[in-house]
């Protein structure tokens, strides 16, 4: 017994220093990727028909649930994340940064499905260091039995009679930028007062608000134990396929439009390894086959003719191009402002 | 009398159905045919069947079972023998020790876990199994050494020296004196240093930072999307496992503790 | 001279704690160091540490000290119910006959063997508007009764998961101590809540320490059960910390929120080792 101890704590001392270098292999010689992605966002098919095709390469997939925990995780020294796909303004962010490693469209076989969609990103316009993976609004989903009324306004989410009938999104852009939208004023406001404005609007909804959450507010709204909740078209369609009674709108005030672009960290062992990953995630069929799963909007016009046309009549995820013309990016904001942006959900948040 | 005994055992039950009720949900449902935990729509196998092709989750058991391994060797390791060297400390030194050892069974579990993220950070060690299985020694050695220690208070300091007296030598002497009289101690410290490790969270969700999952911390992703039966069909068979290995343990302990009567408790 | 020699062997036994020293120092003590460093600087431009006291203060900034008092709050109450309900379950253990009080208090550790996660979350699914307890209350005619999301249901939540920290300790002190010194009060014509009060409660004070501090501390720093029963509509201390951490990585405040746990923990600790004279752990397992 002694010396089987004396054998395994051998062992440990032995293997705990080197561990940084076999962080990127298994122990069969796989060179692992480790994607750190959004809850429920990919395919579970899709790993496994990836490692079938390049038995040289594992993936490991981790989830968050927010942009500001995705750039903790991946920016925090010694990160052994090689993969991300943040949204646009996070892009932003890493680009100004310096963090993400510049994408080699050569190697890339299936960029050119893309290629169209990329000019029309503002963040990154060439594509140089992400490649779209989902587009959509954050719009508000709405139970029509439950509300017995069509609703078109953000206002339905500050109103008093659906008292603990409404979700909130827990989340600092998110809800801050929609109390701002109903406020009128823009989701990149630097405006002080305008925030304190929509801090307050905030506070004063609280106890209409049932919970607060991310992505299990899906849940509530499909078991029908909620009657409204600002969400992402993607996870709105998700929601719509399984409880016919649900509805999504873009509201007339406007909402946010955002893109989540699948970037490559510029501290990775395994870029080679890891653009190969991306190619295969931009080939038309996986594209169909993630946006079936997850009804996020996919960026590619290849990819939408192969996906189910129940899929594609549904307006949360295809949603008619008038609508989204009143959306808005977010755009990065500098550490003090967003610093302002985070003190007013924390009084949200507190109060 | 047989009211108030009647009270009690139905005290008993009641917190004991507490404890239950939702174990027995999660076990019911995973049989159950559609995803919901809501309502029943009828019996069926599918969940464990795609339980068995998942490897995912295979993966995140294999961290966790692994991890509780090794941790609670080496800090049933470490720990004993901290806890032989401690017993002899003067009691000053002693009670620096115990203090240390009271840290983090105490201190708040998220405090704990940032604190050792902030140590790999600050040495630059990339986070995943190795920093979790680190973090997991850590917490496990004070349940060991707070195992060990009131059994070694309760030896008879004489067998030792008399051993020595008869010409073993110390290491011998710890080896056949010592260690078989705080056997039970260490098998206690073991038991719960998995244990521990085995339901952790919080610390295990701070130091791998993403890069490795295990079931805790891959639940916790889950959750925030809706739980997928699947998981309730696993935990229903460890469940089961646990039960039957502690029948196991329990019926052997059982028949030892009727030949030779425990020392040093009141009974 | 024998003796000498033998008390140097016996010294000698002290080097078997010289791994755990260097794995204290490491893994305990230097982490400590870390967030103290983290708590009192501050990164200012070109990435120098400059000392501050600004994130301390800000810690105890009243907006801050409202969500600390908050958690005291629920964590104290959840605690007390814990005592009040697992006190007399200790204690019914403790007058079993050892196999069938070690069966039971098996039952009371066994459902760790399922991640907490899981039995929380399972929690809120029997809870829910829609879930099974409201569909049988409905079924039994009455109005359906909203249970999660409520500073109930947390409290709720905490209770179910800390009971167990509550039971054990208690009853291990139960178990040790001298059932004479009860059996002496009652000869000595005590009735039985004189010897309850003046014998029983005293003499478990120590159980009762440890108890409280394994469930009051971890209930005031959890963010799960906050954010699956509770829907985030009230902070914990731990969300706090969590949430400045991963959300705003904001480290060094941060810290500063961790080092006012740590306060805490010291208070806690003090408290324990009153009763723990011999400085085994005592009561606490």
């Amino acid at each position: 017994m002694k010396k089987f101890f004396c054998v395994l704590l051998a062992g440990l001392l032995l293997t705990v220093p080197l561990c940084g270098c076999a962080a990127n292999e298994t122990a069969d010689g796989r060179t692992v990727v480790h994607f750190l992605n959004w809850g429920d966002y990919i395919d579970p098919t899709v790993i496994p028909l990836f490692e079938e095709e390049n038995p040289d390469i594992k993936i490991n997939i981790t989830t968050v649930p927010s942009n500001e925990e995705m750039y903790v995780i991946a920016t925090t020294e010694g990160t052994q994340i090689d993969i991300i796909v943040p949204s646009e303004y996070m892009i932003q962010r890493l680009m100004l940064e310096d963090r993400l490693a510049e994408l080699d469209h050569s190697k890339m076989e299936n960029y050119k499905y893309v290629e169209d969609f990329v000019k029309t990103c503002t963040y990154d316009p060439t594509g140089q260091y992400s490649v779209p993976y989902t587009w959509g609004t954050f719009g508000l989903l709405y139970n029509i039995e439950m509300t017995g009324e069509e609703i078109d306004s953000w206002d339905a989410l500050f109103d008093p009679k659906y008292e603990n009938q409404i979700l909130m999104y827990d989340s600092i852009r998110d809800s801050v930028g929609l109390a701002l939208i109903e406020l009128g004023y823009s989701i990149n406001t630097k405006n002080q007062q305008e925030l304190d404005e929509a801090a307050e609007l905030l506070i004063e909804q609280k106890p209409l608000v049932l919970a607060y959450g991310t992505d299990d507010l899906r849940m509530t709204m499909i078991n029908g134990s909620a009657a409204l909740a600002p969400l992402y078209a993607g996870d709105a369609a998700y929601c719509m396929m399984d409880n016919p009674d649900l509805r999504y709108v873009i509201p007339r005030e406007g909402a946010n439009i955002f893109v989540d672009g699948m970037c490559i960290l510029n501290t990775t062992d395994v870029y080679d390894a890891a653009l190969r990953f991306i190619d295969f995630m931009m080939r038309p069929d996986i594209a169909a086959l993630n946006a079936e799963y997850n009804c996020y909007s996919t960026p590619e016009d290849a990819a939408l003719e192969l996906v189910d046309p129940e899929l594609l009549e549904n307006t949360a995820f295809n949603p008619p191009k008038e609508d989204t013309e009143n959306c808005e990016y977010y755009e990065h904001l500098e550490k003090n402002i967003l610093r302002m942006y985070e003190d007013a959900w924390m009084k949200v948040k507190i109060a | 009398m047989k009211v108030k005994l009647f009270l009690k055992r139905f005290y008993l039950a009641v917190i004991l159905i507490f404890m239950y009720l939702p174990i027995g949900a999660l076990i019911v449902f995973s049989f159950n045919e559609s995803k919901s935990m809501a309502k029943w729509t009828g019996f069926s196998l599918h969940w464990y069947e795609q339980l068995l092709q998942d490897p995912s989750i295979a993966e995140a058991v294999w961290v966790t079972v692994s991890i509780a391994m090794i941790a609670s060797l080496a800090a049933t390791f470490i720990g004993t023998l901290a806890a032989v060297g401690m017993d002899n400390f003067r009691k000053k030194s002693k009670n620096i020790m115990v203090n240390f050892t009271y840290i983090p069974m105490v201190n708040a579990e998220i405090v704990t876990g940032i604190s050792l993220l902030l140590l790999f950070i600050f040495f630059n060690i990339p986070r995943g199994y190795w920093t979790m299985l680190l973090a997991h020694i850590t917490f496990d050695i004070p349940f060991v050494i707070f195992s060990v220690l009131p059994k070694l208070r309760q030896m008879d300091p004489g067998t030792y020296e008399a051993a020595l007296d008869m010409g073993a030598r110390p290491a011998y002497a710890v080896r056949k004196v010592i260690l078989p009289q705080i056997a039970p101690g260490i098998v206690t410290g073991f038991l719960l240093a998995f244990t521990m490790s085995f339901d952790d969270f919080m610390i295990s969700f701070f130091t791998s930072q993403g890069a490795t999952q295990n079931l805790s911390t891959y639940i916790y992703s889950m959750a925030r999307v809706g739980i997928n039966p699947m998981i309730n069909a696993l935990s229903a068979i460890m469940f089961i496992v646990v039960i039957m290995l502690l029948l196991v343990i329990n019926l052997r302990s059982v028949k030892r503790t009727k030949k030779m009567p425990r020392v040093g408790s009141f009974r | 001279m024998k003796n000498r020699e033998l008390r140097n062997v016996m010294d000698s036994r002290k080097v078997f704690a010289l791994p755990y020293i260097a794995w204290i120092a490491i893994f305990t003590a230097a982490p400590l160091i870390l967030i103290l460093l983290y708590a009192f600087t501050e990164t200012g431009s070109g990435g120098v540490m400059v000392l501050t006291a600004e994130n301390l203060a800000r810690a105890f900034s009243s907006l801050y000290m409202t969500v600390f008092w908050r958690s005291v709050w629920m964590a104290f109450i959840a605690t007390v119910i814990c005592l009040l309900l697992g006190y007399p379950v200790a204690y019914m253990l403790s007058r079993m006959k050892p196999n069938r009080a070690a069966v039971i208090s098996i039952l009371f550790v066994l459902p760790m063997w399922m991640n907490f996660l899981l039995r929380t979350y399972a929690w809120r699914t029997l809870l829910d508007n829609a879930g099974i307890i409201n569909q049988g209350l409905m079924a039994l005619g009455f109005e359906p009764v909203q249970f999660l999301y409520t500073e109930g249901a947390i409290i709720f939540g905490l209770v179910y998961n800390f009971l167990p920290f509550m039971i054990l300790p208690i009853y291990s002190v139960f178990q040790k101590m001298d059932i004479s010194c009860i059996q002496a009060a009652q000869d000595l014509g005590a009735n039985k809540w004189q010897t309850f009060w003046r014998v029983t409660l005293p003499l478990s004070k120590g159980g009762i320490v440890s108890g409280i501090t394994m469930v009051f501390m971890p209930a005031m720093t959890t963010f799960v059960i906050t954010r699956l029963l509770g829907g985030s509509h009230f902070m914990m201390y731990g969300d706090l910390i969590e949430m400045e951490f991963l959300l705003m990585s904001e480290w060094n405040f941060g810290s500063a929120l961790a080092v006012v746990m740590l306060i805490l923990t010291i208070v806690f600790m003090w408290l324990m080792r009153k009763y723990d004279k011999e400085g085994e752990g005592g009561a606490l397992m």
